[in-house]
């Protein structure tokens, strides 16, 4: 009976690897339903399942995965550069405003004690 | 091996590190747990490679962009959420139709999210009597898949049903169970 309670288990992830083997068939009847069990709990895990099964094979989809996490690495970091340039700018804005406050400073005190 | 470092820490816990220091590494490494995920959602509604690769990439653009400026207390169901939507719209805006009801697919989504009674304490006798309410085919599915651990494929030698009978009859007879449990612990 204590099977039962599986029916309102709390969604636990599948692992990538998990996925790889269930989509080729790589493993026992009770692994097979264990993974199936977290599929119906999860839509996302179960959806992802029958997409994946269309691709051509398991290589292809790790191929393409990597891919995807690369193209991913690169946004984030060109995103980081941009958001760094531009600290930059905004700091060498900063660094002219204050010259120039300074220089002003510098020219109205030589100004006021030449003109006494 | 990023993903193999940072397994102790939760989606949870990335979200507020960003939110900590605004490093967007945080959130790469919470998006790259679902990339296999993803791809295989916009594989199921597109149907077209390129296409599922394309879709993968707007969808981690807008969540980029999104987890900036909202707090997401559920980043798995939330990510599903902008994956569907997006396949959806892409359909949408191709004319093509789909045979699945969506608002079921979001309504899940929630669902799922909320911890019911239930889940907190499972009667098993309530349980008992609710399965023998089920109807057949739910009845024979859900005792082949839970209680005798029989893989879909086997339920489906055995019945003679489809998988997609299977698994429908599978997801119904839990959410059947679910109202019918609800309904006993009311009275």
């Amino acid at each position: 009976m204590t099977n039962w309670k599986d029916i309102f288990k709390k969604e636990t992830d599948i692992t990538n690897e998990e996925l790889l083997k269930y989509l080729d068939k790589d493993i026992s009847e009770d692994e097979m339903n264990a993974i199936e069990q977290k599929m119906a709990i999860s839509d996302f895990e179960n959806d992802a399942i029958e997409g994946l099964a269309q691709l051509k094979s398991k290589e292809n989809i790790i191929a393409i995965t990597n891919t995807l996490n690369q193209q991913l690495k690169k946004q984030i970091s060109r995103s980081h550069k941009r958001n760094k340039k531009r600290k930059i700018q905004d700091q060498q804005w900063l660094i002219v405003a204050v010259l120039a406050v300074l220089l002003l400073s510098v020219v109205g005190y030589f100004l006021i004690h030449y003109y006494r | 091996m990023i993903q193999q470092t940072f397994k102790h820490i939760t989606d949870i816990e990335l979200l507020k590190k960003f939110q900590t220091d605004q490093n967007k590494e945080w959130l790469g490494i919470l998006l790259q747990r679902y990339t296999m995920l993803l791809l295989g959602v916009c594989m199921k509604y597109l149907k077209n490679e390129e296409e599922a690769k394309d879709a993968v990439q707007q969808i981690f653009l807008k969540a980029l962009s999104e987890l900036e400026k909202y707090q997401v207390d559920y980043p798995k169901s939330w990510l599903y959420k902008i994956a569907c939507n997006y396949c959806l719209m892409k359909l949408r805006d191709q004319k093509t139709y789909l045979s699945i009801d969506n608002e079921t697919i979001l309504a899940e989504t929630i669902e799922q999210d909320n911890t019911s009674i239930i889940e907190k304490e499972i009667n098993l006798n309530l349980l008992e009597a609710a399965i023998k309410e089920l109807n057949k085919e739910q009845k024979t599915c859900i005792t082949l898949f839970y209680l005798q651990k029989k893989s879909y494929q086997q339920i489906s030698s055995i019945t003679g049903l489809s998988l997609l009978q299977v698994k429908s009859s599978i997801q119904n007879g839990k959410r059947n169970l679910k109202i019918l449990m609800e309904k006993k612990q009311s009275f």
